[in-house]
């Protein structure tokens, strides 16, 4: 259902989850326009940044955006959680609103 | 007549500046958007775009209450509402809000370009919808510090104000 | 049936047809936790149909939203049916900006809310 695909986007986004971020980038490619905005949402939260996605745009150029996702995912340049360098120390601890919350 | 001459001459005072600080408790929000609601219609916004206004900070300061403290409910906000001018002449609201909490993004993030770089969320979703303008910076003996601007669409004070049927959203 | 004491809930009102609950007043950030309990119990209970009037409910925010999106799964994972009803241009705004409106029911009035 939609609304639990949005709503499962927007609880990752709120728990910093960056184990979430390639399934939420699959999600950029919903048919549902609310899905893909709690995506994007939720990425954006957990990485600081949309990389140019817009989930009104048309479908060529969301997919445009898409790649851009999967590039920075595969290229390291967005942290995820499994694969998190030593170097990337400190925008890990800091990356994302959540994290301002001692946990 | 004379109630538009004190409409214009309201807004040609630069010097409206509100200021007000509450706790990070959650009961603090409904008296801050009494009173921005207040200072919006005073500014020359329509009911309808003061709710949004309140709307907007309401968020923010929720992210603060929420993110920004994680929890205590006794630590300061400092809020400022002022009249401004756009650089073409259109009357607006600036908004502040200064907490002390732990500083994030964009003030740490490494070999990005700032300008890319955005906390994000729903909240903060309302509020770049509704606000003209919205920026996070860090001050330098920490915490964080929002701006967001909206500006009036009507140019000229004295301009006919659109039937009821406007809603600016 | 019991009433837990929150300030946003009006009036619970039970007929053959639904639960109601009538809300009023401002929900936000203080308020949201507060009716997401009392909605809980609500709809513990299973009904087929819930209600919620809206007329008096002159603000909302996400959290608010938020609340009564969490109303909404609860009611879905039953198959009951969930109505919002007569919400303000204002609140339904809300609803808009946050694309959250077209996943609920929303009537103009109680009589339309059961007859649907």
């Amino acid at each position: 259902m939609p609304l639990e695909r949005a709503m499962g986007a927007k609880a990752a986004g709120e728990s910093n989850d960056r184990r979430a971020v390639p399934s939420l980038v699959d999600r950029l490619d919903d048919e549902d326009a609310a899905v893909r905005m709690y995506s994007i949402l939720a990425l954006e939260r957990i990485t600081g940044t949309r990389l140019g996605y817009d989930y009104a745009a048309r479908r060529e150029q969301r997919l445009a955006a898409i790649r851009q996702w999967r590039y920075a995912i595969r290229t390291g340049e967005l942290t995820v959680a499994s694969s998190q360098p030593a170097a990337d120390q400190t925008r890990g601890r800091t990356n994302g609103w959540e994290e301002r919350v001692a946990e | 007549m004379s109630q538009d001459g004190a409409k214009v001459r309201q807004m040609m005072n630069p010097a409206r500046r509100v200021e007000l600080t509450i706790t990070s408790d959650a009961s603090s929000l409904q008296v801050v958007r009494a009173a921005l609601k207040r200072t919006a219609e005073l500014q020359g916004f329509s009911p309808d775009e003061a709710h949004d206004v309140a709307l907007a900070l309401d968020e923010a300061l929720a992210n603060v209450i929420k993110h920004g403290y994680g929890g205590p409910c006794n630590m300061p906000i400092h809020i400022t509402f002022e009249g401004v001018d756009h650089d073409d002449g259109r009357p607006g609201l600036r908004l502040t809000v200064r907490d002390h909490g732990r500083q994030v993004d964009p003030c740490t993030i490494r070999g990005r370009n700032l300008d890319d770089v955005r906390p994000g969320g729903l909240g903060v979703h309302i509020m770049r919808t509704v606000m003209d303008e919205i920026e996070w910076s860090c001050p330098t003996d920490g915490g964080m510090l929002l701006r967001m601007e909206k500006y009036r669409k009507a140019p000229q004070p004295h301009a006919a104000a659109p039937p009821g049927g406007g809603r600016n959203s | 049936m019991t009433l837990k004491p929150c300030p946003v809930v009006k009036e619970i009102r039970e007929t053959p047809e639904a639960i109601v609950v009538v809300l009023t007043g401002e929900i936000d950030l203080h308020q949201s936790p507060g009716l997401h309990a009392a909605l809980v119990d609500v709809a513990a209970r299973r009904p087929r149909r819930l209600v919620l009037n809206m007329t008096e409910v002159g603000y909302m925010d996400s959290s608010g939203v938020g609340t009564l999106v969490e109303l909404l799964r609860r009611v879905n994972s039953y198959k009951g049916k969930l109505a919002l009803v007569n919400l303000s241009q204002r609140v339904r705004g809300v609803f808009e900006i946050t694309k959250l409106d077209k996943f609920f029911q929303i009537h103009a009035s109680e009589e339309q809310a059961v007859q649907a």
